[in-house]
């Protein structure tokens, strides 16, 4: 054996037909890797088209993105940070084989996963009543009225921006979804006392998908709430 | 029965010494405390330069905060600085392949007609940028009889927009006119500020310079039907502005609030 290697089967999740424990590591990682980069490619063709409409109708996006409201979106942004970083240690204690302070991190990860989603659920309904809908079933009359009585008054189309507001958040917030349900996933197998010896390759893999749901909100809430 | 080789990695037939096939780093709390503040820090800074007026450095701006961010992120929370450069390789490229979407979309846009969607007419690209103002212009020279200051910065002609609920049913109606070469949409009342209303049979017009493009009707341009309704009725045939008003500005009235 060479020294620095690990004996093989050295955890209850090795699977046979990779040679090491690290190799199995590695590739999961890699293919997680991969995932992120379609993950990637897939949220571009949006934030390409936000910069399109935003070139060929800036005032449109200007006086249409005053109706978001930035603090709301600010909080988001912080609980966001916040449950990557508590992501970040849940991989950290997973990988010195903690599973109990690793289940913790979890919990609190997806805790602010539902607070972000909480806070979502409150934007959004607070747009639907005032009739600022997606696309065509954007209101007009309603969102017009809406916007005055916040001392706002659109120029152009705002029913496109908003069609890409919602649907880049809306995608947005499926990822946040999806990352509760992956999370709780790992938080049981953390319950379970899986991740020692050296195993960790879910909790990571989870994690860097976490983070990418976190990237994509980093370039968002700018983009949508804040930029003038 | 683990024969000799069973953790070795070969490559052309020889075994490679001191592989790692999986980069495990675990850093201290500290460091996530530290990138955590970061990107606090770099948080508050974009929603306070958010308030500053930075015209048309603000997106720049955004964007290298967010980047800077983003760096934090993947390199200290996503451990790519202590990954495999596999997999660094595989997040850049991907972002490589962003850079090449981004770019040749960017150049098909610039070296493309644009739609006027209120008049169905496109703006073509004149050797200074778009070229809304000449081009419309030139169409009003063409569509309209009796727009006769013709002199070149428009003569501040309102268009009637095209929301048939605002056309029908709310107090105001959306126009869009040229401000600056530049389109601005608003919301105007149906009754201008002599009290004349503002819509015609159904169909708004908007009499200042005495203008009126024929070829506009209040239909929603964004759905088929309303593509098919603008081009049915061309010449609804000005109706001899009753505002023969040469009062030249564009509806008083302008955006209720």
């Amino acid at each position: 054996m060479g020294n620095h290697a690990k004996p093989a089967k050295d955890h209850a999740f090795f699977q046979h037909h990779f040679n090491t424990v690290g190799q199995q590591a590695g590739a999961a990682k890699m293919g997680m890797w991969l995932f992120l980069a379609t993950e990637v490619l897939m949220f571009s063709g949006l934030f390409l088209a936000y910069f399109i409409v935003r070139a060929l109708y800036p005032e449109m996006v200007l006086s249409s993105h005053e109706l978001l409201d930035k603090t709301m979106g600010g909080i988001n942004t912080v609980v966001l940070l916040t449950s990557s970083f508590t992501m970040a240690m849940a991989v950290r204690y997973a990988q010195l084989g903690d599973n109990k302070r690793c289940a913790t991190q979890l919990l609190l990860t997806m805790a602010c996963a539902f607070i972000f989603m909480g806070v979502k659920y409150v934007e959004y309904t607070g747009k639907f009543s005032h009739g600022v809908f997606p696309g065509a079933f954007f209101n007009y009359d309603e969102a017009i009225q809406y916007a005055h009585s916040h001392g706002h008054s659109f120029r152009g189309l705002p029913h496109v921006f908003f069609g890409l507001y919602f649907v880049m958040t809306g995608l947005h917030g499926i990822h946040v979804l999806v990352g509760i349900g992956v999370i709780f996933w790992v938080y049981l197998r953390a319950k379970k006392g899986h991740f020692k010896d050296g195993y960790y390759a879910p909790v990571e893999n989870v994690g860097l998908y976490w983070h990418i749901v976190d990237l994509v909100w980093i370039f968002l809430f700018p983009l949508l709430y804040l930029v003038k | 029965m683990a024969d000799k080789n069973e953790n070795k990695l070969f490559y052309g037939g020889k075994a490679v010494d001191d592989f790692v096939e999986n980069h495990e780093h675990i850093s201290p709390i500290s460091m996530y405390l530290k990138v955590l503040a970061g990107l606090f820090v770099l948080t508050a800074l974009t929603y306070a330069v958010s308030y500053a007026d930075l015209g048309p450095a603000s997106l720049p701006v955004a964007m290298i905060v967010a980047a800077m961010k983003a760096t934090l992120v993947c390199a200290f929370f996503m451990h790519l600085l202590h990954d495999d450069k596999f997999n660094v390789f595989i997040f850049v490229a991907s972002l490589l392949f962003v850079a090449i979407f981004f770019t040749f979309t960017i150049f098909d846009m610039n070296s493309r007609d644009r739609l006027v969607e209120i008049q169905a007419t496109d703006v073509r690209r004149s050797d200074g940028g778009w070229d809304d103002m000449g081009r419309m212009s030139e169409s009003l020279a063409k569509n309209k009889p009796s727009c006769t200051d013709g002199s070149v910065p428009m003569c501040e002609q309102a268009f009637p927009a095209c929301n048939p609920e605002d056309a029908h049913g709310g107090e105001h109606f959306l126009v869009r006119r040229i401000e600056n070469g530049c389109f601005v949409s608003e919301m105007v009342p149906k009754v201008d500020a002599k009290g004349k209303p503002v819509v015609q049979d159904g169909v708004p017009v908007m009499v200042d310079a005495g203008c009126v493009l024929p070829s506009l009707s209040c239909v929603n341009p964004h759905t088929a039907e309303g593509h098919k309704a603008a081009s049915a009725k061309p010449a609804k045939a000005a109706p001899e502005p009753e505002g023969k008003a040469p009062e030249g500005k564009a509806p008083e009235g302008k955006a209720a609030q």
